[in-house]
């Protein structure tokens, strides 16, 4: 209160938050998710709701609907984890009982609505096409906790697009699709490289310390081992690398791979080798090959960057494959123990570069983008093999 | 009311693990209802992100702290420590600073004066009774069955009997008053009484059997539920009971936060009130 006074006094201008969102006209950018204000009535006594930009109503269907059975929320470490199946009053009550209050509210109300077949997200949004009160529809295609929740449209490209082009026909409002995160399936992409040729699937674990990026843990390695047959060799660039061997060795790691950076390779190669999975050691392109060169010993095979870990796509350090030479050579000439320690090679490598690596003593050679972003892997596996 | 942010007055163990916290509520007294319940954040900082439902004990005024300023309004909770955020609360103290929301919810409708009312209370859920109690006995007699595993779970007798209430202890393991199950009690004097009203809160297997006493003799019964909750004011639908004449096809789900948590027991579908196992004391963590 006291900074607004000052404001007053010395007539600063308070900024505007208004945001002007496909036509509708928001005082500020804050409104509620759909779901967790129910129709807005439910927080009048406690909140003004023409303090908010946009009131976003509970999902609503063409019939009343039931909603899942109790329990339905779970509490988790500061937050809560909830299946409440799209309960709601259907559209004709939402329209008798809960729009006449809304409309005394002078805050633009968007309708969140689904369907369980294409006509009846057609018929919704027909009826609420002619309503002024309504400033704008939320396309739900993306409930994860009932089957006819709309998820079936939100994970199909075609009928996502079938869908959200029949609504636009019934209604002139500003329309906004609520879509799904959980549209790739791992499992199915792990083994559709398998089915193309690929002999070993190599899984990235990032943890957002040791490298920029996030990726996946265990659990996902444990789903990728359940589909496929391939040994799964999975890549660690983690803080803290012993912390978590243990979990990926259970969860169906044959070859684990750790960084000379991150942790003592004396220490681990010998710990992983114990889980019965192919230890690895692995060197980023900015270390001196001289740093892996003691440890060569403990593992079973020698992963060498050739770009910095953390994103796909980039190009290959021509230099790294110098690194490849040495360790070729110390493998030949210097080693002491008497079992093969292989070499792979790891970023940027294409058709046009794979030939190079090979030459300088790869042994198994990690392609990303080559494969993935061709449209068929079995062809972009095969030129990278020949 | 609204949500507001307040600090705790005194916060004492009562009885073994079942303790009674005092909060700072001016103007409070005035609106809460008998059987209305308050959201309690525990903590300022996370987590627990989810506020817990309490049955309001009461409200009363403490002394000024000195001459010139207004005496102190404090409401009451009761609770028995089961979970992480009664757990917090329990090493809550004076001075403490926490967040209300309510008082929320549909209270008991107080019946039709001079009738014999009956309040039956199983551990903990004897919370709401008693402002129920204080408005009932003003033109009715009033009795009071607790029931308890042990003597340890009754708690709050002598505060009844000060208002003039009638009380009646049934502990299972026979420590404290008579052995066995409160709803014998109950069962006997709705023979004796047989145009009495009955208020019930407690666990569901005795809300369940005192339903059943009070539909074979025919008498009114309200009970309160208790149900794991996350927004308290009917918004999430996350704490539904299955009302009177429920099916798939005809969903008749009531939010135990708006529509209760007093509900006639003609209003609920005794044969499946819940899907889970059936709410309990722990459920109020």
């Amino acid at each position: 209160m006291t900074d607004l006074a000052m404001n007053n006094k010395t007539n600063v201008k308070r900024p505007s938050l208004a945001v002007n969102i496909a036509g509708i006209h928001l005082k500020n950018p804050v409104m509620p998710a759909s779901g967790t204000f129910g129709y807005g009535e439910e927080y009048a006594p406690y909140l003004d709701l023409e303090r908010i930009g946009a009131i976003v109503t509970k999902g609503l269907s063409l019939r009343p609907k039931a909603g899942n059975p109790t329990p339905r929320i779970a509490e988790t470490i500061s937050g809560m984890l909830n299946a409440i199946g799209l309960q709601n009053v259907g559209i004709d009550d939402f329209i008798k009982f809960k729009l006449p209050f809304l409309r005394e509210v002078n805050t633009p109300v968007i309708v969140n609505f689904f369907g369980n077949t294409l006509d009846e997200y057609g018929e919704v949004a027909a009826r609420l096409a002619d309503l002024p009160e309504v400033a704008g529809l939320e396309l739900n295609i993306s409930c994860p906790n009932v089957k006819q929740g709309g998820i079936v449209f939100g994970t199909d490209p075609k009928a996502a697009a079938e869908v959200v082009s029949l609504v636009r026909s019934r209604s002139q409002k500003p329309l906004i699709v609520k879509l799904t995160p959980n549209v790739t399936d791992i499992t199915v992409i792990a083994r559709a490289v398998e089915e193309a040729g690929a002999d070993i699937l190599h899984v990235d674990v990032m943890d957002g310390h040791f490298v920029p990026n996030i990726t996946i843990g265990p659990d996902v390695v444990r789903a990728i081992k359940k589909y496929s047959t391939l040994p799964l060799d999975v890549h660690l660039m983690i803080d803290n690398p012993d912390r978590y061997i243990d979990k990926f060795a259970e969860a169906g790691a044959d070859m684990m791979s750790v960084h000379v950076e991150a942790c003592d390779l004396e220490k681990l190669l010998p710990l992983i080798r114990k889980l019965k999975c192919k230890a690895g050691a692995v060197i980023n392109p900015e270390t001196r090959v001289e740093a892996v060169i003691p440890f060569i010993e403990y593992a079973d095979y020698i992963l060498v960057m050739t770009v910095n870990p953390g994103f796909g796509g980039q190009a290959i350090m021509p230099a790294c494959l110098e690194k490849v030479v040495r360790i070729r050579k110390y493998i030949y000439e210097e080693r002491k123990v008497n079992r093969a320690i292989l070499i792979e090679v790891d970023g940027g490598i294409k058709t046009s570069n794979v030939k190079d690596a090979v030459k300088a003593g790869a042994d198994i050679i990690v392609a990303g983008s080559a494969i993935f972003g061709s449209k068929d892997y079995k062809a972009a596996i095969e030129k990278l093999k020949k | 009311m609204k949500n507001f942010k307040t600090i705790v007055l005194s916060n004492q163990e009562i009885s073994s693990g079942y303790y009674r916290m005092r909060i700072l509520a001016p103007g409070f007294g005035k609106v809460g209802k008998p059987g209305q319940f308050i959201m309690f954040r525990v903590q300022t900082s996370l987590p627990p992100l989810l506020r817990r439902p309490f049955g309001i004990f009461r409200t009363g005024f403490l002394p000024a702290d000195c001459e010139g300023q207004p005496p102190k309004e404090y409401l009451e909770i009761l609770y028995k420590v089961v979970g992480r955020g009664t757990t917090i609360m329990s090493g809550l103290h004076e001075g403490d600073r926490v967040e209300v929301l309510g008082p929320l919810g549909r209270g008991f409708d107080l019946g039709v004066a001079g009738n014999d009312k009956i309040l039956v209370g199983g551990g903990i859920g004897l919370v709401p009774l008693y402002m129920l109690a204080q408005e009932l006995v003003k033109s009715s007699r009033v009795r009071l069955l607790i029931g308890g595993k042990r003597r340890d779970d009754i708690i709050m007798v002598t505060e009844f009997e000060r208002l003039g209430v009638n009380t009646h202890i049934a502990t299972e393991d026979g420590s404290l008053g008579e052995e066995g199950f409160v709803t014998r009690v109950l069962e006997r004097k709705l023979q004796k009484y047989p145009r009495a009203e009955v208020f019930a809160c407690g666990p569901m297997p005795m809300l369940e059997a005192v339903q059943r006493l009070c539909a074979a003799e025919n008498v009114p019964l309200q009970v309160s539920l208790e149900a794991l909750m996350a927004c308290g004011v009917g918004a999430c639908l996350g704490c539904v009971v299955k009302g009177a004449g429920h099916s798939e096809q005809n969903p008749q789900y009531l939010c135990t936060c708006k529509e209760g948590p007093v509900f006639r027991a003609e209003r609920l579908d005794w044969s499946k009130l819940t899907d889970e196992e059936g709410t309990c004391e722990g459920c109020k963590s």
